[in-house]
């Protein structure tokens, strides 16, 4: 019983994405966005596309924005000559906004994300960075850390656990999500 | 007219305005793009999860694009790339194929063993104004399947994979066209080339603008070119239907930003920044350091000598040259590469054949071109000293002692010296030492004993260039016939057979 009170009590104190504003004043509107190729700093084969297209999913859940396509913002990418791990600079950031015309440009860095497989059982561990550019002129708005386990959503022996990175990575989006919508960031009047 | 024909004509009235809805209503035709596999590495194809996928909206009411033309349309526009697809595709899809809705997918996650992971992510891109209209990602691992018995589930990886696309696709409602609210088509810049990225002042930078419009709304439509408070009318090309803008650069070094002005008639004119360029007329600013030794404020070689390159201004490099020149002018070593300018650059003291050079003095001097071929150069002058410490020795007989003077006449400092007198056995008669050349040692010959002595010097320079000479001086002192007679140890020091060891040969480091 104690262990599973303290297993139920593990599930609970998982942290909360830490935001970080940059601007006193978000854009009021925040209608339409782009989000950018995730640089991925980890070992994870593909963690950066994974992350990106789970993001997509993630926002087109969230409310019926204007999201500008993958292909849209690699082809600016490309002809920017900005690679697909690099991160865009200010200048570069200013006429993704311009040629893409969101409000928002949403980047994420991935710090770390691997799956531990032991006995047959996945751990999995991700910590997450995501920046918001205004896209009239490029500056940072706010920014996001998340780092989570798999076992932090764990609610009693193995329910609730994330077995694997796509649902852990899906899980925190929708809390950073969550997040910036109490926070007011994600305001788009009808 | 006659009860019976207007029946009929009320009949055939009837039937249409029933059928009518579902000739309007037609089914929304879907393209099923190939799902890419990113658990394959980049562009990684997973047939199955497509097939699956066409299977499942083929069961639906949706006209389902065959697999051969969707290929067929792949081929024909070069996409090369799976996952994602840019709106001008997209728009392709619309105006060639006829397709109302796309679908875009990824495979997350894919392990095909025990436990078996599937993750894969779907999206529906509305072709009329390509636009992303709904996506779902699902993920399913063999322990989520764990009920509360601890039975594991039963599936293999092709169970689950069809059990991943049920579920990815179950959210989907039967009527596309709820997606996505009213139309929203985005007219503007399609494509940009900008360059070159950067220039020198007044070198010509262009700008080719392809714009999302049809062959029809293009025309009347104007772009104009707005960079470094200068406006530069776009022309058009009918060839593929694309605005270029040439203009000089600015004759300023700096970044220009370049924002694109579209003018249609009835439409309110639309500015996109587009990019921009930086110009740069400053040659590189570059230090040479030239590490090791100095004499008389010159770096001197003896081994090798270390150089730093230093860019003042940090900037990217095109290519470099090193050469290193004697003081006729003359080439004697070179090196030259693209790109990354080397950190340090080493030089042994040789020549392009291998050969040591001989001493003397030379020039270094280091070239570097930035991108747009600006040239900054640095030099720097060594001395190449390799020669051994000259010292000669002179025994005079004063008396009833020896005097030995040791000559010192090289420039460079000595280190230190080294010297010892000993007999035909090898023992050690007399050994001194110092740091600076001495004026004359004395011997008292008294102490001298008889038969031959020998001598052997040691001396190093304060660059590390040494001495070791070896004397067996073979003297007949004092008492004993000699030959040639005379000063026997002038003689003696004529005869003397003088090994000069080389560096390289072993001995004890002293």
């Amino acid at each position: 019983m104690v262990g599973v009170t303290v297993l139920f009590l593990g599930g609970c104190t998982a942290s909360r994405p830490y935001l970080q504003a940059y601007t006193a004043q978000v854009p009021v509107q925040a209608c339409s966005v782009a989000v950018l190729p995730v640089v991925n700093q980890s070992d994870y084969d593909q963690g950066g596309t994974i992350l990106h297209r789970l993001l997509l999913s993630a926002l087109i859940n969230e409310r019926p924005w204007r999201l500008a396509l993958e292909g849209d913002v690699r082809k600016i990418y490309r002809e920017l000559h900005v690679r697909p791990w690099q991160q865009a600079s200010p200048d570069q950031l200013r006429v993704l906004g311009s040629r893409l015309e969101v409000d928002l440009l949403i980047g994420g860095k991935i710090i770390t994300m691997e799956e531990q497989i032991k006995g047959g059982k996945f751990n999995p561990r991700l910590k997450i960075e995501l920046q918001v550019y205004d896209g009239a002129d490029g500056t940072l708005l706010w920014s996001t850390y998340h780092s989570r386990k798999g076992t932090d959503y764990r609610k009693l022996m193995h329910f609730g656990l994330s077995n694997t990175i796509s649902e852990l990575g899906k899980k925190m989006l929708k809390e950073i999500l969550i997040l910036w919508k109490e926070e007011g960031l994600l305001a788009c009047p009808e | 007219m006659p009860r019976r024909f207007s029946c009929i004509v009320l009949l055939v009235a009837a039937t249409l305005l029933l059928v009518s809805p579902a000739v309007h209503s037609r089914q929304s035709r879907i393209a099923v793009l190939p799902m890419e596999d990113l658990s394959r590495g980049g562009n990684g194809l997973n047939y199955g999860v497509t097939q699956l996928v066409r299977d499942n909206l083929a069961s639906r009411d949706l006209a389902v694009l065959g697999r051969d033309e969707v290929l067929a349309f792949m081929v024909k526009n070069r996409v090369r790339w799976l996952g994602h697809l840019g709106s001008r595709y997209i728009r392709r899809l619309h105006d060639d194929l006829g397709v109302d809705y796309a679908l875009l997918g990824s495979v997350n996650q894919r392990r095909d063993t025990k436990p078996y992971v599937l993750g894969l992510t779907l999206q529906l891109i509305r072709t009329e104004d390509a636009r992303l209209v709904w996506a779902h990602s699902v993920e399913l691992c063999d322990a989520d399947e764990i009920g509360l018995l601890g039975l594991a589930g039963s599936q293999d990886l092709q169970e689950m994979e069809r059990l991943v696309v049920g579920k990815a696709l179950q959210g989907l409602a039967a009527d596309l066209r709820q997606y996505g609210g009213p139309l929203d088509i985005q007219e503007g810049v399609e494509s940009v080339f900008l360059g070159p990225e950067i220039v020198r002042p007044g070198e010509e930078v262009s700008c080719r603008i392809t714009l999302s419009l049809s062959a029809s709304q293009l025309y009347n439509t104007t772009v104009s070119v707005f960079v470094d408070e200068r406006i530069v009318e776009a022309r058009y090309s009918s060839v593929d239907n694309s605005f270029q803008a040439v203009w000089n650069a600015a004759p300023a070094d700096g970044h220009y930003p370049v924002q694109v002005a579209i003018s249609r008639p009835g439409q309110l004119d639309k500015e996109v920044l587009v990019g921009g360029y930086q110009v740069d007329g400053l040659a590189p600013s570059l230090a040479l350091q030239v590490k090791g030794q100095e004499l008389n404020g010159v770096v001197v070689l003896r081994k090798k000598i270390d150089m730093i390159p230093l860019l003042k201004n940090p900037e990217p490099i095109s290519r470099w040259r090193m050469s290193v020149r004697d003081e006729e002018g003359l080439v004697v070593m070179g090196d030259d590469g693209r790109a990354g300018l080397p950190g340090r650059f080493s030089w042994w003291g040789q020549a392009k054949s291998g050969a040591l050079v001989p001493d003397g003095f030379y020039t270094i001097e280091l070239e570097v071109w930035d991108r747009v071929g600006n040239k900054g150069a640095a030099r720097q002058t060594i001395q190449v000293i390799r020669q051994e410490p000259e010292m000669q020795v002179a025994l005079n007989e004063q008396d009833d002692k020896v005097v030995v003077h040791l000559n010192y006449a090289g420039q460079i400092p000595l280190d230190y010296w080294r010297l010892e007198i000993r007999d035909k056995e090898g023992g050690l008669i007399s050994e001194s030492s110092g740091t600076e050349a001495p004026e004359g040692l004395e011997l008292a010959l008294a102490a001298m004993p008889s038969g031959k002595i020998s001598y052997h010097l040691y001396a190093q320079d304060m660059l590390g260039n040494r001495l070791l000479r070896q004397v067996d001086a073979m003297v007949p002192l004092a008492g004993e016939a000699s030959d040639e007679g005379g000063d026997f140890l002038a003689e003696a020091v004529a005869e003397e057979r003088s090994k000069v060891m080389a560096r390289q040969v072993w001995t004890e480091d002293f």
